[in-house]
């Protein structure tokens, strides 16, 4: 029980939620939680590269299409973030280069930890109920 | 399991990829036949070759909006009979100040609980 205890203080999103959607589906949380890592990483990049070409429109674009998979997950101090960036593009747009820099280390952290969660599963018998 | 009421295929348009599969999975297994595409081509090219009973459509895409996709292809499949979910995060009045009417479609305000997806299309369709 420890073992599952401390591979759930891992993660920093709700997997319960992934859980439940898939009806305790072990196989559609872990391909999930693997694709959202993907996710994480290009939305980073993208963030990145839109900021260093001034595409502010670009740069709305993307927090906005990723605040949805990011709330699904409970994810809700990146997606404070990305809020703050799609509606800081609007007001002082060079002004949000801290924050995307802010949600590069974040996203980082999320990415390592789930990467890290994932693995310590497939080492555990019983998966269940996490 | 097929579900038993008029609804049983659904199209579901999103460009965000992950939210769609989470989409999917949950419809299936409350008993709907789910169908996605994560942009309006490949969206436009299934609907040449399925007729679904319920189209759920995000709004903010890429190419053209989900309102501008909902007239082209109500024009041009004659789904006018269909019922139509817009989905987006910007507010109906926000909407409305870009110029944009959603006409006769639901809508449905993201982010939204997933495993709550179920219950809420069938109120929303039982209005229709």
């Amino acid at each position: 029980m420890k073992e599952k205890q401390k591979i759930l203080s891992l993660v920093p999103i709700n997997v319960e939620r992934l859980n439940k959607i898939g009806n305790n589906d072990v196989s559609f949380t872990n391909a999930m939680l693997e694709k959202f890592t993907l996710l994480a990483s290009e939305c980073s990049n993208d963030l990145w590269q839109a900021l260093n070409k001034a595409d502010w429109l670009k740069l709305k674009y993307i927090c906005h299409k990723n605040i949805p998979s990011y709330s699904l997950l409970e994810l809700n101090e990146l997606v404070v973030l990305l809020k703050s960036i799609e509606k800081g593009v609007e007001q002082e747009k060079e002004g949000v280069r801290a924050s995307v820099e802010l949600m590069f280390r974040k996203n980082n952290e999320v990415v390592k930890a789930i990467n890290e969660y994932l693995t310590l599963r497939t080492n555990v018998k019983d998966p269940h109920p996490y | 399991m097929a579900k038993k009421n008029y609804i049983q295929n659904i199209l579901v348009i999103d460009d965000d990829e992950f939210l769609l599969d989470a989409i999917k999975k949950k419809l299936e297994l409350d008993g709907y036949r789910v169908t996605i595409s994560n942009n309006v081509h490949d969206a436009y090219f299934k609907l040449n070759i399925m007729k679904p009973d319920l189209i759920l459509l995000d709004i903010i895409m890429p190419d053209i909006n989900g309102i501008e996709f909902m007239t082209l292809i109500n024009t041009e499949f004659l789904l006018a009979s269909t019922p139509i979910i817009l989905m987006s995060y910007l507010p109906k009045k926000e909407l409305y100040n870009m110029g944009y009417s959603i006409g006769n479609a639901h809508y449905l305000a993201k982010p939204f609980n997933i495993n709550h997806l179920p219950a809420k299309l069938n109120r929303l369709t039982a209005k229709a």
